[in-house]
């Protein structure tokens, strides 16, 4: 027993100088540098990230040449990123006059990548969007093969401004100062409210539509409810218990619940202010 | 006199000019003692956070703070003093400042050690509100930490840091020392109690639990070193501990017998759970228990705890450097040392004493980061079936030793302490004393490893044949 005893004690102290030596070698090479130490940890803001791969599910591009405003991104985004209008061109083809996605509202989920029927839509790797605080604010960094665009305040007003508005209505001159801001592969560059950054206008409209949806959500609990009562009034075998007056404003049908499009946004409310 | 040692005692007289009263003492006591040990201690086991931090990262290959430098405070600073100039003008002073290049450069390593995290984190947490749980008991909750703090901070009041450093001389300063450190115990449970939150109750239970345990062969182990010097004044265990010539090492308790050596890791394994360190902090074991009985406290009060843990790894430190390892001594040519002028032999005593709990706290975070935490039964099997028995088996070892020295004799004086009597042993009597127990043990060690060293050949074939 006792030698059982010592035993155990000699292999307790044995399995710790073990472990004690192995960290011991990681502690002394890291503190000089050797064998891969610290290189492990990349210091991010100032080391270039790495790009994780291809399928990396990062900022979303769309490319507006071959987008058709069908609106199956849209209905396939969980949380109402996407918001775009459309217009006929010349060949009388639909053609995206807007479209922008809150980024901030967006988890990265890629189904409105799936649902694009013309594989306009697509990821980038890019996952930098912060703001910078050094006055400059840019939208995104080139990393791989995105916009590289590095805009002050101005600008993205400028350009929030631009991109609300019907290409067809631009001057020449603002036209080219946007393509000058759109990728050579002819993307449309996109998110700049995924920064968070709302107008006022844009705001209330969102509320607007929060709102909408809100109240055709509750109407349409409402009818069933009462559908539900009279189905039970109607089956119940003796009227006993007085069937329950039906609500006031009950619509025979259920209110559909996707609320109907908001009203286009006035191109020139969007960028009043300077 | 007033018992205060010789520094107190001296500053006491100087002050009352003549006999001191129980005023000029306590102002002596304030200003000889207490400052500068607050002074030096909490400042120490404040850079202990910060060092543990780098330490944790190096041995988990990452980097550690390394942004917060100095910057901020010193901006601050430039702030207060240059308030009549407007903001740009201050930090353009601030910024010719900052790029003098003695300047710029210690900022540099500043920034590369992490040292304004130390501000950061202090100034965070003299920020956070001050919570006491609706269902606590407000005053116990309010005093554990403070209590915690006491026992931590009070033993190094027998702590000698140099020949005539040390603040109180009692015939039984080890007795004071590990006595005071059970505050540590009370302050625990009450801060479980107080709390009025069940995490908090089973962590101080097990804190408990777990002190008092260890309590037993930390007492052991101090018993081993006293039954060795003679004596239970931790000053004149350090006296004794002096070997005149070159190599004064070898007059270290821990050299003396393998007994003490022995004593000496179960003092280091005992002082770990004692303060609550890993492998030994299932009191606090995250997963299990939040964060044990510090669970409700927030801002200075939780930093009150902290600040405890690392006081009491740096006591541990302190005591075994004083009980095994000769105290403040150097370990080559001590007897050069002391025959300096006092201004220059006692930062020297002190630096000395300061490298070897360094030393302790350095391993006891090295140790943190390797071992993996142990379940609160085998906590409890550790302390007392092994290392009780092991104190045991050293403490019988010791004796016998003793006994076979024949007695004891006085040695030579050191210091204002005449050095206590020491164990009459020749160089063949130490080697003799070293050579029996370590042939012994060897034969036992070599022994079990027949009987119980089968590794399963299932395991053997996993492992490659290591066991
Ligand atoms: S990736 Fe973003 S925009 Fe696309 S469907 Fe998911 S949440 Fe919506
Ligand atoms: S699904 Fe594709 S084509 Fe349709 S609107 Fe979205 S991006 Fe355009």
């Amino acid at each position: 027993m006792i030698l059982a005893w010592i035993h155990d004690v000699v292999e307790a102290v044995q399995s710790c100088v073990t472990g004690m030596r192995t960290t011991g070698r990681f502690l002394v090479e890291n503190l000089k540098g050797e064998g891969g130490g610290a290189a492990v940890t990349r210091q991010y803001p100032e080391q270039p990230a790495e790009v994780v791969g291809d399928r990396q599910r990062g900022h979303l591009v769309n490319d507006t040449k071959r987008c058709i405003v069908c609106h199956a991104c849209d209905t396939a985004c969980p949380v109402d990123c996407f918001k775009m209008d459309g217009e006929r061109d010349a060949d009388n083809k639909m053609r995206a006059s807007r479209f922008d996605i809150d980024l901030s509202k967006c988890i990265y989920c890629g189904l409105c990548v799936r649902a694009c029927p013309t594989d306009s839509l697509s990821m980038t790797a890019t996952f930098e969007m912060a703001p910078q605080h050094d006055g400059k604010r840019f939208l995104f960094r080139r990393n791989s093969k995105q916009v590289d665009v590095r805009l002050d305040l101005h600008d993205v007003e400028r350009l929030e401004r631009l991109v609300a508005m019907p290409r067809s209505g631009l001057s020449d001159a603002d036209r080219a100062w946007l393509d000058e801001r759109i990728d050579e592969r002819g993307q449309h560059l996109i998110g700049m409210y995924g920064l968070g950054y709302y107008t006022p206008e844009m705001k209330a409209e969102a509320d607007a539509q929060r709102e909408a949806k809100k109240k055709a959500k509750d109407a349409a609990a409402a009818a069933a409810k009462a559908k539900a009562a009279a189905a039970a009034a109607a089956a119940g075998p003796t009227p006993a218990r007085p069937a329950a007056p039906a609500p006031p404003s009950a619509p025979a049908s259920p209110a559909p619940t996707p609320p109907p499009p908001a009203p286009k946004a006035a191109p020139d409310t969007t960028g009043g202010t300077p | 006199m007033s018992g205060f040692g010789y520094a107190v005692d001296t500053f006491a007289a100087w002050l009352a000019g003549g006999e001191p009263g129980w005023l000029a003492v306590s102002v002596a006591v304030l200003a000889v003692w207490v400052l500068p040990l607050m002074l030096l201690v909490f400042p120490v086991a404040a850079l202990g956070q910060i060092l543990e931090r780098k330490i944790a990262a190096a041995i988990q290959r990452r980097v550690g703070p390394n942004s917060a430098g100095l910057d901020g405070p010193l901006r601050f600073g430039f702030r207060l003093m240059l308030f009549f100039l407007p903001r740009e003008r201050q930090d353009r002073v601030f910024k010719a400042f900052c790029n003098f290049p003695p300047v710029r450069s210690i900022l540099l390593v500043s920034r590369r050690l992490g040292l304004g995290q130390l501000a950061a984190d202090g100034i965070k947490m003299l920020g956070k509100e001050d919570i006491v749980p609706a269902g606590a008991d407000g005053m116990v909750f309010r005093l554990a930490p403070y209590l915690a703090l006491a026992g931590a901070f009070l033993p190094f009041c027998v702590v000698p840091f140099g020949q005539h450093l040390v603040m109180l001389e009692t015939e039984v300063s080890a007795l004071f020392a590990v006595a005071v450190s059970g505050i540590v115990v009370v302050a625990l449970k009450m801060a479980g109690w107080g709390s009025g939150s069940k995490w908090s109750l089973l962590g101080g239970m097990r804190a408990v639990a777990q002190l008092v345990s260890y309590e037993i062969p930390i007492g052991l182990a101090v018993g081993g070193a006293v039954l060795w010097s003679g004596s239970m004044d931790l000053h004149a265990i350090v006296g004794q501990q002096y070997e005149p010539g070159v190599f004064s090492l070898l007059g270290w308790n821990a050299l003396q017998t393998p007994f003490l050596a022995v004593l000496m890791v179960v003092f280091f394994v005992a002082g770990l759970a004692e303060c609550q360190r890993s492998p030994f902090d299932m009191a606090e074991a995250e997963s299990e228990l939040v964060s044990g009985f510090n669970t409700e406290y927030s801002g200075l009060r939780w930093g009150l705890f902290a600040m405890a843990e690392y006081t009491e790894m740096l006591l541990v430190g302190a005591l075994l450097a004083t009980l095994f390892l000769g105290g403040y001594q150097s370990p080559i040519g001590e007897e050069w040392i002391c025959s300096l002028a006092p201004w220059l032999e006692v930062p020297i005593h002190v630096a000395l004493l300061g490298a070897k709990v360094v030393a302790v706290y350095l391993l006891m975070m090295w140790i943190r980061w390797t071992l993996p935490r142990y379940r609160v039964d085998q906590v409890m099997r550790l302390a007392w079936l092994v290392l009780v028995p092991l104190c045991l088996v050293s403490l019988f070892g010791i004796a016998l030793t003793l006994l076979a020295a024949g007695g004891t004799e006085p040695g030579e004086p050191f210091g204002r302490v005449a050095a206590r009597p020491r164990a009459a042993l020749g160089w063949l009597g130490h080697l003799v004393g070293w050579a029996i127990p370590v042939a012994v043990g060897a034969w036992l060690v070599v022994m079990a490893k027949k009987k119980h060293g089968q590794v399963h050949p299932a395991l053997q074939r996993l492992t490659g044949g290591r066991s």
